[in-house]
């Protein structure tokens, strides 16, 4: 762990902070994060940094509710997990207690990889952290629940999902910052899926009304490896996130979703990457949104082929629905093509609510408010479907809270 | 089935080049003085001279682009900016020196002009050396002429439009020709007046290390229509040539302005463009953007919908070849409600050619009626060539339709085993099914420029297969 944390520093200081001339940053509100201004308040001996560190190996306690193979909750600074039958052999460690070598080196590989300060910053400090390690052959029906409930107003944690040969797991990660008004949050995901390994990931958060969030994961998948994700972003005051996923082997397959709810003063940023390096890989990703009167979301895509990457299929697209005037949507859906045996396109609409469909259920007696939540319901449907159907309802009922 | 398709674009045929026989020519590199000295050489009022200077201040400070094209190969210092190769303009051509009537010849103008436009203008390096308009087409009003005549002859129109779509310090090379413009087109159609044939500009740079910088001003004024074509070569040097032009177009209420380029510089030749148009109630203006020779290209047309119903539309077909990079592509920005709008992107790569769109949606808020259509297909020919889509979409009302798709491909194997067990040879087969490729485009172009564009679609891709 040592030697990993000394190495993510040595990156970190030849990186540069992120600026709002760059592409990725031009439509973020850069200031909402200041994280050069949080990077020195943090630095200085007065935070009790070290407070984070006093960390133990991760607590068994008990059966999971139902509905969950295993959960893991994160407060007070210690991890608490609680597991079915099925699970005993799922390893989970705490990022300061013991670090397994397969850990290293997928972490190692992330940092050779870091973009900026703002990424760097999360593995050369990180504040908690968790791995989790499905064995090979391990197939889990029931998903696992990871959740972190934030308490001090600068966070840093990093989960790292390794999945082993011939495995299958379904995770949820939650985060919990309600606690922590005016929360700084820089939070990493690196997962890494060994051949045909096959992993569900659904990542979302519960924000205050102020401060920020930020999010970057990398998924390395290897030969015949796939991973489904799904981003759910519903309110908070700002908010960006890079999801990177690298087809690294053949046969490699990424469906990759989001979905998000922008309302009033909520900026919410995504950026996707669906990276192909080698041949006959596939990927997909659609990201759905609804963006409210002064709300704002961005979303760039970008689907990259290497010249090596033949026979690759891939496909981008993002839907957004505005409701009212004022809302603001920005879509840029990339493709950067390097060889000719490819298949990739995208797509992306923007609209509003069918007036039809609202007219004829209104027809039907069914109020407008409520004729409404059916149909934004109907748009994210596709997106929704990928979570797994114990955590759908709580997305579900969040999406509606946020649009009344 | 081999790797690699052979669908060869062939020598290019506008290579050819005459001595420097130019009657003035400024030395390489760009000052005040240089500014100066091409401003007394137009007789130009202090005005216009005044501005110049402020376009000189702007590309000084304006950065270099960090995105797109690699620019890292211009020298700004090793470039001629002004040459004037004849001493006045011609209305005939047998008045032309000779070795500059046969460069026509040879690109076929004076026969295009009797066959089918209504004004031709010429422009040999800096300056326009022929200009012509019909005279039925004059006496209803209509101005076509270079915009050095229309500073003098016009100067309230000028005055009042001129820089008023690109402002000087828009970016670094509308800043640059701002401060060295030489030549170009000055067009006026007076309210009601239908232009029904089109006028045609060709431009041609015949010196090594030389930049052009054409500046376009159209106005159409109320209810009028006005199609405008551009051509360009140039030849080959072993050193590379800057093309930098400014094109203004205003279609004011109800007016329609279409324009055409078919830009077929040879492989040394910088092409960084800037055009923009603004529609205003009812209007319309459609963009046709054939991009098929240069060394770079960056060139993004753009129209700014500023009343209600007006319509904007880009059509861009770009070609690729080897050590070439077409970034190109549309903006289209809608400031009103109920306007429209459709951007149509067709590039073809070869050789390890790069073709990228590059566009932009942007709708502003408390709008209603909003519709527009983005599509942008791409061909590779080969695994060496490259291809990139960067579609911007920014939307801001919610009465809004707005759809974008790409799609990437190449020949399919499938297709070419269909068309070669029918008899046709590979290569042949390739033609047609690139032909095919841009057919739905090209179908959609009116005949009289149909005819432009396809011959030299069809030459580029003749002489090179089999």
């Amino acid at each position: 762990m040592e030697r990993v944390r000394i190495e993510a520093r040595e990156v970190f200081d030849k990186l540069p902070w992120p600026e709002r001339s760059w592409e990725s940053w031009r439509r973020t509100p850069l200031e909402k994060f200041q994280p050069e201004q949080r990077f020195r308040q943090f630095s200085t001996p007065h935070f009790n940094r070290e407070e984070f560190l006093k960390t133990s190996p991760v607590l068994e306690s008990g059966k999971p509710r139902e509905g969950w193979a295993l959960e893991v909750h994160r407060a007070s600074n210690s991890w608490v997990c609680y597991r079915s039958e099925e699970t005993q052999t799922i390893e989970l460690y705490d990022w300061f207690s013991d670090f397994p070598k397969a850990a290293t080196r997928v972490i190692e590989k992330r940092i050779q990889r870091l973009p900026d300060r703002m990424q760097g910053w999360n593995l050369a400090y990180p504040t908690h952290g968790l791995i989790l390690k499905v064995p090979d052959h391990q197939r889990i029906s029931a998903p696992l629940l990871i959740q972190l409930e934030e308490e001090e107003t600068i966070s840093l944690p990093h989960l790292l999902i390794l999945l082993g040969k011939d495995s299958e797991a379904q995770v949820v990660v939650r985060f919990d910052a309600r606690k922590a008004p005016g929360i700084f949050f820089n939070g990493g995901i690196t997962y890494q899926a060994e051949e045909n390994g096959q992993g569900t990931l659904v990542v979302d958060r519960l924000l205050p009304s102020e401060g920020g969030f930020f999010l970057s994961f990398e998924g390395y998948l290897k030969r015949d490896a796939s991973l489904g994700s799904v981003e759910v972003h519903v309110g908070g005051q700002v908010s960006k996130s890079n999801w990177k996923v690298e087809l690294e082997e053949e046969g490699a397959k990424g469906d990759l979703k989001g979905a998000y709810v922008a309302t009033q003063s909520t900026h919410i940023d995504m950026e996707l990457i669906q990276s192909h390096q080698s041949k006959h890989a596939q990927s997909n990703s659609l990201y759905k949104g609804v963006v409210a009167s002064g709300g704002k979301s961005v979303f760039q895509g970008l689907i990259v082929v290497g010249e090596g990457a033949t026979k690759t299929d891939a496909y981008l697209a993002n839907r957004n629905l505005l409701l009212g005037s004022g809302a603001r949507a920005d879509s840029i859906p990339r493709l950067v093509i390097g060889n000719d045996d490819v298949r990739c396109t995208h797509g992306s609409t923007t609209g509003k609510l069918n007036e039809m469909q609202l007219f004829y259920l209104r027809s039907r007696g069914i109020p407008f408010q409520e004729a409404r939540r059916i149909l934004i319901e109907g748009f994210f449907e596709e997106v929704i479907s990928s979570i797994p159907r114990v955590y759908q309802e709580d997305v579900l009922n969040r999406i509606a809270e946020s649009l009344v | 089935m081999s790797e690699t398709v052979t669908v060869d674009i062939g020598e290019y045929k506008y290579g050819f080049a005459f001595p420097d026989r130019s009657v003035f020519k400024t030395r390489k590199g760009l000052d005040e003085e240089i500014v100066r000295t091409i401003s007394q050489m137009k007789n130009e009022p202090e005005w216009m001279l005044q501005y110049r200077l402020r376009g000189l201040e702007a590309f000084r400070r304006k950065p270099m682009p960090n995105w797109g094209a690699d620019l890292s190969d211009i020298h700004f210092d090793e470039i001629y900016y002004y040459a004037k190769p004849t001493e006045d303009r011609k209305e005939r051509w047998e008045e032309l020196p000779e070795e500059i009537r046969a460069t026509y010849d040879r690109i076929g103008i004076p026969e295009a002009e009797r066959k089918f436009l209504a004004g031709v203008g010429a422009q040999y390096d800096s300056e326009i050396v022929y200009h012509n308009i019909r005279a039925d087409l004059e006496q209803k009003g209509v101005i076509f002429c270079a915009p050095e005549d229309a500073v003098r002859d016009y100067p309230e129109l000028v005055r009042k439009y001129f820089g008023t779509v690109i402002p000087f310090n828009d970016n670094k090379f509308a800043s640059l020709n701002t401060a060295v413009w030489s030549g170009g087109s000055f067009i006026y159609v007076p309210p009601g007046v239908r232009v029904e044939i089109p006028l045609q500009a060709y431009f041609r740079i015949n010196l090594e290390s030389f930049g052009q910088f054409e500046r376009t001003l159209i106005i159409a004024d109320e209810g009028s229509f006005v199609h405008y074509i551009e051509g360009c070569t140039a030849p080959i040097y072993s050193r590379n040539s800057l093309h930098s032009a400014v094109v203004e177009i205003l279609a004011l209420k109800g007016a329609r302005v279409r324009y055409t380029t078919i830009q077929n510089w040879s492989n040394n030749v910088y092409n960084l463009v800037t055009k923009r148009a603004v529609a205003y109630e009812e209007a319309a203006v459609e963009w046709v953007d054939g991009n098929i020779g240069s060394k770079r290209t960056m060139k993004y047309p753009a129209v700014y919908l500023m009343g209600p119903k007006a319509h904007g539309e880009v059509l861009s077909i770009a070609f690729a070849g080897k050590g070439q990079e077409q970034d190109t592509g549309g903006k289209i920005v809608h400031t009103a409600s109920d306007t429209s709008s459709i951007i149509t992107s067709k590039s073809i790569s070869k050789d390890g050619g790069i073709a990228s769109y590059r566009g932009l949606i942007k709708v502003y808020p408390n709008l209603t009626g909003i519709k527009s259509h983005v599509v942008c297909d791409a061909l590779l020919l080969d695994p060496q060539s490259k291809t990139n889509t960067y579609p911007y979409i920014e939307i801001e009302s919610e009465d809004v339709s707005m759809e974008h798709e790409a799609r990437v491909s190449r020949i399919s194997e499938e297709q070419l085993f269909y068309l070669r067990s029918r008899g046709l040879s590979e290569s042949e087969a390739s033609l047609m099914i690139v032909n095919g490729f841009l057919d739905p485009l090209v179908k959609q172009l009116p005949l009289e420029y149909a005819v432009e564009l396809n011959r030299l679609i069809e030459l580029e891709m003749e002489g090179s297969v089999g």
